[in-house]
């Protein structure tokens, strides 16, 4: 664990050395040197620092977004029986989440989720492998992920509707999360969970040529967060009416296909994970968050919020 | 003359998504916009608090009423029954384990007069920390019923059994 914290904060420093080593150069050359290669780094090391992060949430806390989802279940079951719903460590977990997703967006479903960042591995695999045989990775085609997108909800509420009749007991074993969180402790007593297996491998099929399709199209807390509105301060924003004509590269590189809200719409979208891979690839720096002062990918930015959450976790006891 | 404003600066700019099921009333404010969502919020936690105060209330007549039967039958009988259990181990602390989520976890059960008094959780390393805490208050809860078979905490499912075996291991040493 401390070897990938100081990962971390070598990644860190290396970046702001590139701030720097720019700010040196003449203004004149400074302008052609960010364009040309300093933009490129930026990204990778955005990329190398969401990795770290993300691996640093995978080994502390990987069982966060299980035990917020089982929150979600207890409500519902308590409701269905007519029993109080007790502030529970599921609760909790889940209220926490919750709160910092109103104020942040779902960074902790870009950053911290453990089966989000599986898939990211998984996905990032299979980009390995289309690079090396120089061939372009193939996606889903944004119309039918739109409406793919609606089966998160169904899920959810069928999950939820169960839980509420009080028939979800049945459906054990079907859980591919259940599965995945045994696997990774190395316990393998998996006999009852011959249909969450299955399950499993297929998401994982799917997780691996299209990027956060779990995430996207099926994950029934992904539905919560997406639900849930966003401080406008942290949204993040694009500047429509200056942008280049007919540049998409934004939207292109969203792995969720989000169109960025313009300045002063309230609209939320629910389905940005916050990755921030937008603000990196946008060539004119056009996105920024709501506040207009963050751009939404500093390290600090990034760090200050993961070190928050972790901060919230470890005061919940996960 | 508000609606149109919002139309404006609001998401009537945006082309519409044929699939987006949540739109179409008060002249395009829909289930993204960010007010509507607060508001869906604000009225959710709302109705969760006034549903527990209901639930609570109801729970607390009905223990009221409960506990005066209970009060009654006692006074009718008059004979205060012996418990049934008591005697069924022999006094001292056991330890036990079993098998959790992701390791052994191991307890120490104090047994006097016959009765379990306490449970200790001595280690569960491997567990995972909100699901141990959920499943940790069975402890109460077996001491309670005297025996390790009881209820799982749903959600906790393997943490539950761990705690439940390892007492049972500690209570099969104390027979």
């Amino acid at each position: 664990m401390s070897g990938k914290k100081k990962v971390t904060e070598e990644m860190k420093s290396i970046t702001v050395d590139g701030e720097m080593t720019g700010a040196a150069v003449p203004p004149l050359s400074r302008k052609k040197t960010r364009k040309k290669m300093t933009r490129k780094q930026k990204i990778f090391y955005q990329k190398l620092l969401r990795a770290g992060v993300q691996v640093f949430f995978f080994v502390m806390f990987p069982s966060v977004f299980n035990a917020a989802f089982s929150g979600v279940k207890e409500i519902f079951t308590r409701l269905g029986a007519g029993q109080v719903i007790e502030f529970s460590a599921f609760v909790k977990v889940l209220i926490a989440v919750c709160i910092f997703t109103m104020i942040f967006g779902r960074f902790f479903c870009g950053y911290a989720c453990a089966f989000g960042a599986f898939g990211d591995a998984l996905h990032g695999i299979y980009v390995g492998i289309c690079r090396k045989r120089k061939k372009k990775p193939r996606g889903l085609n944004p119309k039918t992920a739109r409406i793919l997108t609606y089966g998160k909800y169904i899920l959810l509420a069928g999950i939820v509707l169960m839980c509420f009749t009080g028939t979800y007991e049945r459906a054990q074993g079907t859980s591919p999360w259940d599965v995945f969180s045994r696997v990774r402790v190395f316990n393998f007593g998996l006999a009852e969970y011959a249909s969450g297996i299955v399950i499993l491998i297929c998401l994982m099929i799917y997780m691996f040529f299209e990027e956060r399709f779990f995430c996207r199209f099926i994950c029934p807390m992904g539905a919560v967060f997406a639900l849930l509105p966003v401080l406008p301060w942290f949204h993040l924003h694009r500047d429509r009416p200056n942008c280049a004509k007919g540049c998409r590269a934004c939207t292109n590189t969203c792995p969720a296909d989000v169109e960025l809200p313009s300045y002063g719409e309230s609209r939320v979208c629910g389905e940005c994970i916050q990755c921030g891979k937008c603000v990196g690839v946008c060539p004119r720096q056009h996105i920024k968050t709501g506040t207009t002062k963050i751009r939404g990918n500093e390290p600090w930015y990034v760090l200050l919020r993961a070190a928050s959450l972790a901060a919230i976790f470890i005061w919940l006891g996960v | 003359m508000l609606l149109t404003k919002i139309c404006t600066s609001g998401s009537c700019n945006v082309k519409r998504d044929p699939w987006d099921i949540s739109r179409g009333f008060r002249g395009g404010r829909n289930m993204h916009d960010v007010t509507i969502r607060w508001m869906n919020i604000l009225a959710m936690v709302v109705l969760l608090l006034a549903y527990n105060q209901t639930v609570t209330v109801r729970a607390r007549d009905a223990e009221i009423a409960q506990l005066k039967a209970d009060k009654e039958a006692l006074e009718a009988s008059a004979v205060a029954a012996d418990s049934d259990v008591a005697g069924r181990w022999k006094d001292g602390t056991y330890d036990g384990s079993g098998q959790g989520f992701g390791g052994p976890i191991n307890v120490e059960v104090a047994v006097s007069n016959g009765r379990i008094a306490d449970i200790k959780i001595l280690s569960h390393d491997g567990e995972d920390g909100t699901y141990f805490g959920m499943a940790e208050k069975l402890t109460e809860t077996i001491v309670d019923a005297q025996s390790a078979d009881v209820d799982s905490v749903s959600g906790a499912t393997f943490s539950s059994k761990g705690i439940k075996s390892a007492v049972e291991d500690a209570l099969s040493k104390a027979s």
